[in-house]
Formats: C-alpha cells, structure tokens, sequence
C-alpha cells in the first residue's frame, strides 16, 4: 500500500489547486468508504479524493419546495432527519431497508447515488421524485445542476468527468396528495442486496390516476422510469383487468439478468408482482 | 501519516496508510484484540466498535479517517457496572456458544439499551437494531432472550463512556 496517495482536501479552493497539479491522474472521490474499502488494494492507481472534510457536502436543509442533502449525509443522518421524515418519506423507506446501523453510520447518500449500481437502494425513489445532482467541476472550478437521470450511463458507471464529484442531492418535495410505495427483495430481509426493488408516487382520486411515476431497481443497466407503464396509467382507473396489462407493458420496459444474486426470470417475476402489490396498495 | 486519535479514553499518537483499517490499528498496533475480525466486509459486526459514539464496523473505517476521532471498544467498557450485567444475561441465558460474535453483539447491546432504555421495545426492532450482527451457533434465540432480559433491567448507560 506505500504507493497509494490520497488527499484530504478541507476546501473546495485546495482541491481546485490540487486537481490542477495532478489532473492527468485517475482520481478515485471517497467519502464513507464502506464500500471502497473493501477492495482497497485494488485503489491503487487512483489517487482517493477523501470528501468528508468538505463543507459542501454537508447538511440536510429544505425550503418550500426542495429538500436539499450534502452528498456527505450519512445514511442514520437521513433517516433520523425529520426535514426528510416529514417531507420525503419515501427516502425513509427505503432506507430503512439498507444494511445495519453500523454500515448507516458511515455510508453516505452520496456514495449509493454515486456508484450508480442499478441495486442502489436510495436510486430509485431519487428517480421518481425527480432529484438532481449539484456536481463540483475542479476543472471549471464551479457547479452545475443535472437532473439524477443524466448521471448514469450504464451499471457502475456515471457521465462525470475525472476529477468531478457530487456536493449534494436536491430533492423536489412532493405534494401531500401523493401516495408513496418502497418495496425490496432480496436474499434475507436485513443486511441485503437488492434482486428487484420498485418505487412508486403516485396521485390518484376515486381510482383514477391522474399522474403516477415508476422507477425500479436491479432490472435495467440504469435505474430509469418505466414511462410506457405510467403511460399507459395515467388517465386509466386501476382495476384487475389494468393491472394485468400494466404487467404486460412494464415487461417490455425492464430488462433484468441473471447473476450472482437472481435470475433473469426470477427477476422478471418479482418486478411484476412488485407492480401489482403497488398497486393494489397504493389505491387504498 | 500519522494520526493522533482517542482509544477508550487514552490519547494515541500512531503512524498509518490512509487506507489502513481502524480493525488493523486496534489489534495489531494497540493490541485490543476484544474486537475481532469475522468478513472483513460490514456485514458480520464481529469488530463492532464506537466511533465519536455511534456504532460502526472498525473493517471499514480508514485510518486517514481517524485524526482526532473517540474509540471506544469492548475492551474499554469491561469495568462498567452495565458491562457486567450484560455479560451475567448473556452467560444465564447461554448466549454465548464459540463466543466469537460476542464483542459485536454486546456492543450492540449496548447501543441499543441507551437507545430503547424506559421505553417499549417491540421484535421488530430488536431485529433491526441487531441486522448488522451475525451469530453462527446460537440461532438468534439465546442472545435476543438476554437482550430482552437486560432491557426489563433498565440499566443506566451512559451517553458517553469517556470524556
């Protein structure tokens, strides 16, 4: 491990000097490291940007219509968050189902979004309640704004350039008239990587939908919403006969594999059944 | 680097790669070896350990994490009244079978007593206070049997146990 280099940077200015001294290194952004460190032997040729003395990325503040998270925010931070509690509780949900205490203590929001694996379990609600990324550019030496769908760009993989990372997490905060539904499958119930997970928002009156948003998770190469399914919704009452088509169109949207942890059918099976638990829920 | 940091209430000075893991500097270089290694991964809770006072895997917390941080492991909490109380349940109940999960779960234990003392604790979150924890011999029954046991007690744990 001698030659492994990292870098702490206390401000956004040291790092800008930093990253300009040594841009034609691969730069590797760490922040809880619960899941770096893991395979830390095989950081090696990177260079760890260390962002947990970074005063951007923390903190968890709302207005009228946002709730905004530092990508720093452990995950104990925003389930206990009562801004988020009271606004996003979907978030909550889904939280709730990640890991143990010990693993919430140290990961962070930033790292699940930002790994950008189709099994993170805080994407899929993130994707339905439409969140964007503040993303730090060393390079340009400012931020931008990008809606959370242009980060990812296949599993594991994100659009950012070398060096960029994620500050925070803006969340629009949805009315109180919509229904919310978090529901994973995995192995066991605790301490479990996602085989299919769905997210749901949904705004519905005398069973009718009038506007409703998917997102599902360990399914596609990137969590996206399943648009043709909320198509096909939207405007329609939810009735045994809808859900059973709905079934049909949401198989075409997903496009599941078998691996370590499921099969490609098994996968197919459960996302379907999500669908109809979600919606059969979410009417009442 | 080096890294000066707090192990149940002593200042430590130690030299360390950033990536180097608290779980490594605790056994090896202090030789607290209470805290044991299980996956090596967050997932068994066997090195369980209190970091600025709230429970985390010493596997997964980088030393360039550590400068001034608070430490506090199993070995650190033997001579609290609470302590032997715990190790008295866990030994009546026959919570403890090869004993290597033990440290981890009874640093859970006691994270969870501070947190659920004088209030009603229903199965559920006992499971989820304990997901991180994992237990080859007993079956989970034993040891939840104990956690329950000590809860009844109401035991006086205190927010922080140095400083």
């Amino acid at each position: 491990m001698d030659k492994m280099q990292s870098f702490s940077p206390k401000n956004l200015e040291e790092y800008h000097t930093f990253f300009n001294d040594n841009k034609e290194m691969k730069f590797l952004i760490f922040a809880g490291g619960t899941d770096l460190m893991i395979d830390r032997f095989s950081l090696e040729d990177s260079i760890i940007i260390d962002i947990s003395h970074l005063e951007v990325c923390f903190g968890i503040e709302a207005d009228e219509k946002h709730v905004t998270i530092g990508a720093a925010s452990t995950l104990n931070e925003i389930l206990y968050s009562q801004e988020v509690q009271a606004k996003i509780p979907i978030l909550v949900d889904a939280i709730k189902t990640m890991a143990s205490i010990q693993v919430r203590n140290r990961a962070t929001i930033g790292g699940n979004v930002g790994n950008a694996s189709p099994a993170g379990d805080t994407i899929t609600p993130l994707v339905v309640l439409g969140a964007s990324l503040q993303i730090y550019s060393p390079e340009a030496k400012s931020e931008r704004n990008i809606p959370l769908s242009e980060y990812f760009c296949g599993p594991c993989t994100n659009t950012l350039e070398n060096g960029e990372f994620i500050t925070k997490i803006n969340i629009p905060i949805p009315s109180e008239k919509m229904k919310y539904y978090f529901r994973k499958v995995g192995q066991r119930n605790a301490m479990t990587i996602t085989k299919a997970s769905l997210s749901c928002l949904a705004n519905i009156e005398n069973n009718e939908v009038l506007d409703i948003r998917f997102a599902a998770g360990s399914v596609s190469p990137t969590v996206q919403r399943l648009t043709k399914t909320e198509d096909f919704l939207t405007d329609n009452k939810i009735t045994d006969i809808t859900i059973e088509e709905a079934k049909k169109i949401l198989a075409k949207e997903i496009h599941p594999i078998t691996d370590i942890r499921s099969t490609k059918v098994f996968r197919m099976l459960l996302t379907k059944n999500l669908l109809v638990d979600c919606l059969r829920t979410i009417i009442y | 680097m080096i890294i000066n940091f707090f192990v149940n209430g002593k200042k430590r000075e130690i030299e360390a790669d950033p990536l180097d893991r608290l779980l490594d500097i605790l056994r090896d270089e202090l030789h607290l070896t209470g805290t044991k290694e299980g996956c090596g991964e967050g997932e068994c809770g066997a090195c369980t350990v209190f970091m600025n006072n709230k429970l985390v895997n010493s596997c997964l917390v980088p030393a360039m994490h550590l400068d001034g941080a608070h430490i506090v492991t199993i070995d650190g909490l033997r001579n609290f009244d609470f302590f032997k109380k715990i190790q008295k349940s866990y030994a009546d109940n026959g919570a403890v079978q090869c004993g290597f999960c033990t440290p981890g779960f009874v640093m859970s234990t006691i994270n969870f007593l501070r947190e659920y003392s004088n209030r009603n604790v229903t199965d559920d979150e006992i499971k989820d206070a304990f997901a991180g924890n994992i237990c080859r011999c007993t079956g989970f029954e034993k040891i939840i049997a104990a956690i329950k046991e000590l809860h009844a007690m109401n035991l006086e744990i205190p927010e922080k146990f140095y400083g």
